[in-house]
């Protein structure tokens, strides 16, 4: 690295260290060549952060990754440079540089809050990147990662499941301080910048019910949490919040209540920055199945009314009632699907270690109609100043509502339509219905701008002084 | 009969509104989120004692003075807070990730005496009088470390704040909400964090003072006021989320003396008859009866006091409303003080002007005057605080 020598001299700096020492910096894009950063939907810009062998000299190494990558999920306000301390910990405890992600997918800014809904689609955008650029580097396809989350993180990546189904390709989520039950400093009348984030985590919010409707773990993943317990440390979780961040059917750790007693305890954003607990975040990764690097994931086939999977090892977990299976369901070699109701499904092979997507099926009867249903939406796709309830209908009555706010097409494993849905953010949803014979409707997109900067505008002085003042075009695209 | 020779016992007192700037609350110097925050600290002081030079308690104006008379002073502090990271960027040492503190401090006082201190005042052609805005202040920060160590956490602030001396100000005020000369303070602050409960905030600044460009009262702010250093702590524990007690102690003492060199406190109506200059002034038998007038005038010269400290121990609480502000209420005590007192000779003169040639043989007085304002004038009696703290991006 050329050495910038007087302003060194001038600054007292170590401007001369090479590149390779230097932790990324928050405003950078600190990737590797070839890596195609996706565009932010909150920012609307390329994402900042870090990943893979960013520093020269390039890596040369074929056959890495060679453990299931991590990738880490910053919290509300915060960015990918949060991580330092983890990246430094995660590369000394022997993980590489291409094994090690981070994503600033917002503003880290508390003038621009960062919201869940906004953050899911630059979370799936994000992940296609990172598996495309190293499955292409290895020459081998990349399935699965581990995700490590902090905070507003945490909610993200879990309302990026849903709406995604990726399930099958986080085979460990690590879920540090989230506000999975509400947090203390949100509330539903909240107001300026922090509101979106605040109507999504208040405790009770219509959104976090949406959230957690379909059990709060799903798929093979195995989750842990990890947060305070005490009611103390973290100010976010005071008590009567303080198992807030636990997850049913997780392995949950209040880390302060449990394993720091008379030591003390970390606070917010200490708790997954210091080496007790990353050594314990390293622990459960570790435990993981790292899955067979050529094997092929499983699928599930349908033979009429009867369910299996594919390979012969793989095995079913199934739900019904819109329940996601998990690890602790069941195993079943194969399922009769029910008439009249609707199984979740994953196909999971212990041998390899993958699953399949998330999938609903139900027995199929003659379909007495066999024109596709018709979906309808309402209210009206547009920008709006506060939340909206979107209330879905299906032209077949028993027909399933599934639907997606990232950029994939909806599938039967999508996020499941309980009932309307809860829209405190801005918004693309598509959402397609699906009969039990398998007919689908043509995709619905819609676009809820829930905008602070329409709500401004209605309350604007212009309009106080003129009614008539003009608003924000409410039909566009 | 008015006592106008007074003049040993002028002594007044003006708010100390540089301690109530910087005497800390709850989680004053720990990190905090980066954004922007408002906050309002309005204090209040009825004074009626102040510490003299030795430390002891006096009423205000000593005995020139009735019993419950008092000095009314309200000061307004509006602060705008900035926590961010210039630097993030430029990969500095230290400063690329540790945030730094951008602070904005605005005062406005409104201070009004009661009659006889009013009186007084007049009799040496001063005011007591002193509504208006102050100095403003502003702070340039940059956090310490994080560190953890089993139950306690905690970090430092490092801090330079320059005062500028824009407030009002006139020349022939007791009660100024400005002052006249610049003020450099670094201050080193340290937050600390035991079990999630108890906070402990801790400062230590050194107030340098520039030589004022004016003075006031007669010349009894300080011309050149000394630097003062500050030791201050803050105790605070968590009932709730909500709910915080709190108790400070501050001690507050100059390195060395307040200059005085511009001292013409003066009664403002001469000649003095002979009775008054006679039996207070203690002019000689033989000098009195063969003058009808005489006249009064400081000797000229630069004074200087012992310094002035002040001990004081604070209790409140504090209230979290919606997670997007604080109010707290806190009441201050002070324990122990020592307000600055000079001696200054006076000439007592049989024509006017009153000067060493004119002055009648042994017959110069001397008086002992409190300096006053803000550099000199300690103030003996509680003062009350009431402060809200808005976090602009808070739900």
């Amino acid at each position: 690295m050329k050495c910038a020598a007087g302003l060194a001299l001038l600054l007292g700096l170590a401007a001369c260290a090479t590149v390779g020492d230097r932790a990324p910096r928050p405003h950078e894009r600190a990737f590797p060549d070839g890596f195609q950063p996706p565009l932010s939907k909150a920012t609307g810009q390329p994402v900042y952060g870090w990943g893979g062998r960013w520093q020269p000299p390039a890596s040369a190494d074929k056959d890495s990754p060679s453990r299931t990558p991590i990738l880490f999920i910053h919290g509300n306000t915060e960015d990918a440079t949060y991580w330092e301390d983890a990246r430094r910990w995660f590369l000394d405890a022997g993980w590489n540089d291409d094994e090690l992600w981070a994503p600033s997918y917002g503003w880290a800014s508390t003038d621009r809050f960062d919201v869940n809904d906004l953050a899911a689609p630059t979370l799936d955008a994000f992940v296609d990147e990172v598996q495309r650029y190293l499955s292409r580097k290895s020459g081998r396809p990349i399935r699965q990662f581990d995700i490590v989350a902090h905070s507003l993180g945490v909610t993200a990546v879990r309302q990026w499941l849903t709406q995604s189904n990726r399930w099958h390709q986080v085979r460990s989520f690590v879920a540090v301080a989230g506000a999975n039950h509400g947090v203390w400093t949100a509330r539903p009348d909240a107001r300026g910048p922090s509101r979106a984030s605040s109507f999504e985590l208040h405790r009770g919010s219509p959104w976090l019910a949406q959230l957690n409707a379909g059990g709060e773990v799903a798929g093979a993943m195995r989750t842990m949490t990890l947060y305070d317990g005490t009611g103390r440390y973290d100010a976010l979780f005071p008590s009567g919040y303080e198992d807030s961040p636990a997850l049913a059917g997780a392995v949950n750790v209040a880390f302060n209540r449990e394993a720091r007693g008379w030591d003390g305890g970390y606070n917010h954003l200490e708790l997954p920055r210091q080496p007790a607990t990353l050594a314990v975040i390293a622990d459960f990764l570790r435990a993981g199945h790292e899955p067979l690097p050529n094997a092929t994931a499983p699928t599930l086939v349908r033979d009429g009314n009867i369910l299996r999977a594919v390979p012969a090892d793989a095995r079913l977990h199934c739900t019904g009632q819109g329940r996601y299976p998990d690890a602790a369901s069941t195993p079943r070699v194969t399922v009769t699907l029910p008439a009249g109701a609707w199984l979740t499904c994953y196909a999971h092979s212990a041998v390899s270690g993958l699953s399949s997507p998330m999938a609903r099926l139900a027995a199929s009867g003659s379909p007495p109609d066999p024109a596709p249903p018709q979906l309808t939406a309402s209210p009206e796709p547009g920008p709006y100043a506060q939340p909206v309830n979107l209330r879905l209908r299906a032209s077949v009555p028993d027909a399933l509502i599934v639907y997606s706010t990232t950029s994939g097409e909806p599938d039967s494993g999508s996020a499941l339509y309980r009932g309307p849905i809860h829209l405190p953010a801005p918004v693309q949803l598509t959402a397609i219905a699906i009969t039990p014979d398998g007919r689908r409707s043509a995709p619905l997109r819609l676009r809820y701008d829930i905008s602070l900067a329409y709500d401004e505008a209605l309350h604007s002085l212009q309009r106080q002084l003129d009614p008539d003042a003009p608003l924000p075009d409410r039909d566009r695209p | 009969m008015k006592r106008w020779p007074a003049l040993a016992c002028i002594a007044l007192a003006g708010p100390a509104q540089a301690a109530i700037v910087f005497t800390p609350h709850v989680s004053e110097y720990a990190v905090l989120p980066r954004g922007t925050y408002l906050d309002t600290t309005v204090a209040h002081a009825s004074i009626d004692r102040i510490w003299d030079a030795d430390g002891r308690k006096v009423a205000l104006g000593n005995t020139a003075i009735p019993p419950g008379e008092a000095i009314d002073a309200t000061l307004l502090l509006g602060r705008y807070l900035w926590i961010g990271n210039l630097f993030e960027d430029s990969g500095l040492p230290f400063l690329a990730d540790h945030d730094q503190v951008l602070r904005v401090i605005g005062t406005a006082g409104r201070q009004s005496a009661s009659g006889a201190i009013n009186d007084l005042s007049r009799d040496f052609g001063q005011t007591s009088r002193g509504t208006g805005l102050g100095d403003v202040f502003l702070l340039a920060g940059v956090y310490g470390q994080q560190y953890h160590h089993g139950p306690l956490h905690g970090n430092g602030l490092y801090t330079l704040t320059v005062k500028a001396p824009v407030g009002s100000f006139r020349r022939d005020s007791l009660l100024n909400p400005g002052t006249r000369y610049w003020s450099v303070m670094p201050q080193l602050s340290h937050h600390q964090d035991w079990f999630g409960r108890l906070s402990i905030e801790a400062t230590a600044a050194l107030q340098i003072n520039s030589a004022a460009s004016r003075t006031a009262y007669g010349g009894l702010t300080p011309s050149k006021p000394a630097s003062v250093f500050n030791l201050e702590a803050n105790f605070a524990w968590k009932f709730s989320a909500r709910w915080y007690a709190e108790t400070g102690i501050s001690h507050y003492r100059s390195l060395g003396s307040n200059r005085y060199d511009e001292v013409s406190l003066n009664r403002a109506d001469q000649p003095v008859p002979p009775t008054a200059a006679c039996t207070t002034l203690l002019v000689p038998a033989d000098q009195c009866g063969l003058l009808d007038v005489f006249y009064l005038a400081p000797v000229p010269g630069s004074y200087r006091d012992r310094g002035i400290r002040n001990n004081i121990v604070t209790a409140g609480f504090s209230y979290v409303y919606r997670s997007s502000a604080v109010a707290s209420l806190r009441a201050a005590l002070p324990v122990a003080g020592r307000g600055s007192q000079f001696m200054v000779p006076y000439h007592v003169c049989a024509s006017t002007p009153c000067n060493a040639d004119s002055e009648l043989p042994a017959a110069r007085q001397t008086a002992r005057l409190s300096g006053v304002q803000e550099a000199a004038a300690i103030s003996a009696s509680p003062y009350f605080e009431l402060r809200l703290v808005f976090l602009l991006f808070a739900p």
